[in-house]
């Protein structure tokens, strides 16, 4: 009954709606006499029982309730519209809702935890691509493929190199030629380091017995811009990055065949290297151990969209190819793509060999901390008047500068740039941060005779106000957002001391309301749920 | 005059009942989009998308164009009335706009705005109408170098909100730039400073930084003092600016908004960077300078007409080269795809009426921003004369849900509150925190372009290519300005 508080509701849940509505608008009238202590521990009491007892009336059938596509890029992305899409034209397929949820942070990691940490009941699926496997193998967070089923590929988006018609290099012998003139010097563009882009370089540089410089850029869009404005020689995409560009053209495609849209366009294969079917993939997973009943309602599911007329229709308008490979295929090409993927990292040297990370033994940050607490201590004891906000931030600046200076000695000095490595810019700004707090506490004690006073501040009200948040967004994860926003607002009035009950009350609950119908209703942004609600 | 013949076709086009109202409503739901934290420009665009869908391709693309477009001015509101950035280059409003309304004017800060937003946006659509291809060809030849030197001379900013200590300023600067270089390095794939938390290897995000620097800490500031509890704001005037002020800000208005328009067309560089040099430079204009940072109305004029201005900016490249010039735009490519249109210089060519028609809105709907800007002031004064007791808890709750709407996760709700702590800290001892927003903005411009530079070329790189060899002269210029024009003054 009040699964409404749990997931987004299908349309033909209404009736429930309606009356958790009626109930919401009860519980309002009834809040302020009840507001007490008890009041705050009865009200979700309640709604845990009412949750317990709504899902034992549930069946067991599969799907009961919407079915959530985990995107891991934001809003806008390719991986996100082509999520958005697919659950659009699943409509037409099955009743049971599909809702896209952008998980960013980690490249990838964050969404793929966020899927592991769910159960194995086939409603959260996971959006895919191949950087996937690049974004696994660089970082530290744990996280093994081999915990998904990659159940459904959907896209494949063959890997091209693209060049300006207006250089004088324009076609892969010109790229050949002008690289071996160049010996190792020739720019080429594209997305950061270590990514699929970047990894294709790689690949076509060991087939082709040439050298390159890779310029990674924040984008693709950005790498693309860079090649119009010939800051590079060749961009690592794929044949979408040339459609209204003419200034753009393709220099070769890593497909088996010429693509029938570009039926000028040579490959790999018939200049005579060896780089067959070099894709980009989008296709989707879901946790292992869903149940094999579930996977066979998503697989079946995915292929009926996979020949959906409108889906082909959208794929091809974005210069890819609408596919099907189902989970034996799927994951036959993720197992092949990560060996090779090992191979191009550690051959760019992205990745080491040894895996062996050698951890310095450093009392540099014990040290940082003794200084700064005998700097303070010191100060205490023999000239207090020294001692106030000020100076002590600078010396906690500066103690934190040489530990996280002593950190940057572990940074790699980077292959990719002999002049600026990764530790350059920010020891940079640590050597800034240590002469100004340097500077900072001179002037503070040269000056400390005119010390300023803060008269009439407390800092308790603000500490107090901050263990309230912390308390909220702790709650926030188990009651969900509505719950713990309405709880907080009340107490943080209170707690400003403010006695309107009325106001306060209605201005809590206009906000929650508030804040529902913009961001649940109108943007249909998910907020959390909270785990009790689940 | 084709373009003339052109335009008056697109006006045909869009005065009817549906596009008007389409644009209505994306006007509305834009400001909505900027005055919510965490909601940028990009992501409204992104979530409306959907919508777009079933829509004719020119009505899907005024309805996005709109948004982003009022997205932009929404976040000014924000900004100026409870301390809150709606939208990243909204916190350049703060600095003039939120000391206004604790001086009880909030609605001569809330008028400047609308009213400098829309002419900011009406002067980048029009650049973008007739200058189009000839700056899109300029914007191309911004190579690393010339990026780097954008970076440096936007650094000199410092001195323009160093708040009389510059010490200080630089610390919080370096803090900025040295959080910025937290997560995985863009070259090498080395994890700096991570320690180990997956969730860091993006590094921190930008929105609840923001939020937690200027929103949070001014409400733990706040709280400090005890007896301003149950007070409201004293005596808070509804009074418009008066056509008389506006009138004398018309240069400032000006130049900042061509100053948004040109620093938009440049991709990736973007509306926050635009506003804060438009403010840095109205600043120098002004007779007044010790006035910014103190309720300057030059200060809110600035920044409003050049984030405004940045979107005719942005959508320069966009449509002459099909690169996006911002995040927004970069979402717009993804929507017109999705129609069958392909940005770029053909769609001038087979889709002419589409573009000039989104022209055509784009008046359109920077008029119907300024009436509903202007109306919504009075909406937007009753909200800050509410108690500060039931309005403080309700910023917190929507600093939670700004951040969170960001990426969907608590890491950044959490990273929110630690910024919110870090400003607090920061402020009590007079320390500026508009410097740290500065050194995230620009730290990642100015270092991977730097090695970027490098990666192509040797040192000389930076003083061999004009555009980047004058922007370095004119950051060195600008440092030293200041303590030339104090020597000067010394010796008169």
């Amino acid at each position: 009954m009040l699964s409404f508080f749990n997931e987004k509701l299908c349309d033909d849940h209404t009736m429930n709606r309606h009356s958790v509505m009626l109930l919401d608008r009860i519980h309002l009238r009834i809040l302020p006499k009840i507001c007490g202590i008890s009041g705050l521990i009865l009200f979700p009491l309640f709604f845990v029982l009412a949750f317990i007892f709504s899902h034992s009336l549930v069946a067991e059938e599969f799907p009961n309730k919407p079915i959530t596509i985990i995107v891991h890029s934001k809003p806008g992305s390719a991986i996100d519209i082509t999520s958005r899409q697919l659950a659009n034209i699943a409509r037409k397929y099955t009743d049971t809702p599909l809702l896209v949820e952008n998980k960013t942070g980690g490249s990838g990691i964050i969404a793929m935890r966020h899927v592991l940490n769910k159960k194995t009941d086939g409603y959260t699926i996971l959006a895919t691509t191949k950087s996937f496997i690049s974004t696994v193998q660089l970082s530290s967070g744990g996280v093994d493929l081999d915990a998904f089923r990659f159940f459904a590929c959907m896209v494949v988006d063959p890997e091209a190199l693209i060049t300006n018609r207006h250089a004088k290099v324009q076609t892969l012998d010109q790229i050949i030629a002008d690289a071996k003139a160049k010996d190792g010097k020739q720019r080429w563009l594209g997305p950061l380091v270590g990514g699929v882009d970047h990894l294709m370089a790689v690949q076509t540089w060991d087939k082709l017995g040439i050298k390159g410089e890779w310029i990674p850029y924040e984008g693709g869009s950005d790498a693309v811009a860079a090649l119009m404005g010939q800051h590079g020689v060749v961009y690592v995409g794929n044949p979408v990055d040339t459609k209204g560009r003419p200034d753009l053209m393709l220099a070769a495609v890593a497909a088996p065949e010429r693509l029938p849209e570009f039926p000028d366009v040579p490959t790999f294969l018939e200049k005579g290297y060896d780089i067959s079917d070099e894709v980009l993939w989008r296709g989707y997973a879901v946790k292992r151990g869903t149940p094999s009943k579930v996977m066979n309602f998503l697989s079946d599911l995915f292929e009926k969209i996979s020949a959906d007329p409108e889906w082909i229709k959208f794929i091809s308008a974005t210069s890819a190819h609408p596919v099907f490979f189902a989970e034996d295929e799927f994951s036959k090409r993720v197992k092949e793509n990560q060996i090779q993927a090992r191979k191009y990292l550690v051959m760019a040297n992205v990745l080491q060999q040894d895996q062996v990370k050698t951890k310095r033994n450093s009392f540099v940050p014990l040290i940082a901390l003794a200084l700064f607490i005998l700097i303070v201590a010191l100060g205490s004891v023999f000239k207090r008047e020294w001692i106030n906000g000020e100076t002590v931030i600078a010396t906690f600046i500066f103690c934190l500068s040489i530990f996280l200076y002593d950190m940057t000695l572990d940074f790699p000095s980077g292959k990719l740039g002999q002049t600026a490595g990764p530790a350059a810019m920010p020891r940079l700004w640590l050597y800034g941060l240590i002469l100004f707090s340097v500077l900072l506490i001179l002037t503070v004690i040269r000056a400390s005779k005119k010390e300023k006073t803060l008269v009439d501040r407390s800092v308790n009200k603000p500490l107090g106000v901050i263990a309230l948040m912390v308390g909220y967004l702790f709650i926030l994860d188990t009651l969900g957002y509505y719950f713990s926003t309405l709880i907080f607002l009340i107490a943080g009035s209170y707690f400003i001391s403010y006695r309107k009950h009325a106001v306060i009350i209605s201005a809590a609950a206009g906000f929650v309301a508030l804040s529902w119908l913009i961001f649940y209703k109108i943007l249909q942004v998910p907020l959390p749920m909270g785990r009790l609600f689940e | 005059m084709e373009i003339f013949a052109e335009l008056l076709n697109g006006f045909r086009l869009i005065s009817h009942f549906i596009p008007l109202l389409i644009i209505a409503a994306g006007i509305l739901m834009g400001i909505l989009v900027g005055v919510m934290p965490g909601l940028s420009p990009a992501m409204g665009v992104a979530l409306l998308v959907p919508f777009s869908y079933g829509m004719e391709p020119l009505n899907a693309l005024i309805l996005l164009a709109s948004v982003y477009a009022a997205a932009n001015y929404g976040g000014t509101i924000t900004a100026i009335a409870i301390n809150t950035p709606g939208t990243p280059s909204a916190i350049v409003s703060t600095f003039d706009g939120y000391p206004l309304t604790k001086q009880g004017q909030p609605g001569r800060a809330l008028g400047t705005s609308v009213v400098a937003s829309t002419v900011g946006g009406l002067f980048g659509t029009i650049i973008l109408i007739f200058f189009s291809v000839p700056l899109a060809k300029a914007a191309l030849h911004f190579g690393p170098a010339e990026y780097f030197a954008l970076a440096v001379f936007g650094l000199t900013i410092i001195s323009s909100l160093s708040q009389g200590n510059w010490i200080k300023a630089f610390i919080a600067t370096l803090i900025g730039l040295l959080l910025n270089t937290i997560g995985m390095d863009p070259f090498t794939g080395y994890m700096r400073f991570t320690f180990d938390i997956p969730e860091l290897a993006d590094g921190f995000n930008f929105i609840p930084a923001l939020i937690g620097l200027f929103a949070l800490s001014e409400i733990f500031l706040s709280m400090e003092k005890s007896q301003a509890v149950k007070s409201t704001l004293k005596k808070v005037s509804g009074k418009m600016p008066k056509f008389k002020e506006l009138w004398g800000l018309k240069r400032n208005i000006t130049q900042s908004s061509i100053i948004g328009t040109l620093i938009g067309v440049v991709p990736g560089a973007g509306a926050t960077i635009a506003a804060f040099i438009a403010y840095n430079e109205a600043r120098r204009m002004s007779k007044t300078p010790e006035q910014f940072g103190k309720g300057a109305l030059e200060g809110v004029s600035a920044s409003g007409a050049a984030t405004s201005g940045s979107v005719g900016g942005a959508l320069v490249p966009l449509l002459t080269l099909g690169i996006p010039g911002s995040a927004s735009t970069a979402v717009l490519i993804g929507a017109l795809m999705l129609h069958g249109l392909t940005p770029g210089p053909e769609l001038f060519k087979d889709n002419a009426t589409v573009v000039y028609g989104l022209f055509a809105s784009l008046f359109f709907g920077y008029a119907i921003m300024f009436v509903v800007g202007y109306m919504g002031n009075q909406l937007w004064m009753k909200i800050i004369s509410a108690p500060k007791a039931v309005l403080n808890p309700i910023i917190l709750a929507i600093a939670v849900i700004g951040s969170y709407a960001v990426g969907n996760s608590m890491f950044d709700v959490w990273s929110c509150l630690g910024f919110g702590i870090l400003g607090w800290i920061l402020r009590r001892y007079d320390f500026p925190t508009a410097p740290v927003i500065l050194g995230l903005i620009l730290g990642f411009l100015a270092e991977t372009n730097f090695r970027r530079a490098l990666l192509m070329g040797d040192e000389t790189i930076f003083f061999t290519r004009p555009i980047s060899l004058i922007m370095l002269v004119l950051a060195l210029l600008s440092l030293t300005y200041p303590f030339i024009k104090q020597k000067f003054a010394k010796r008169k």
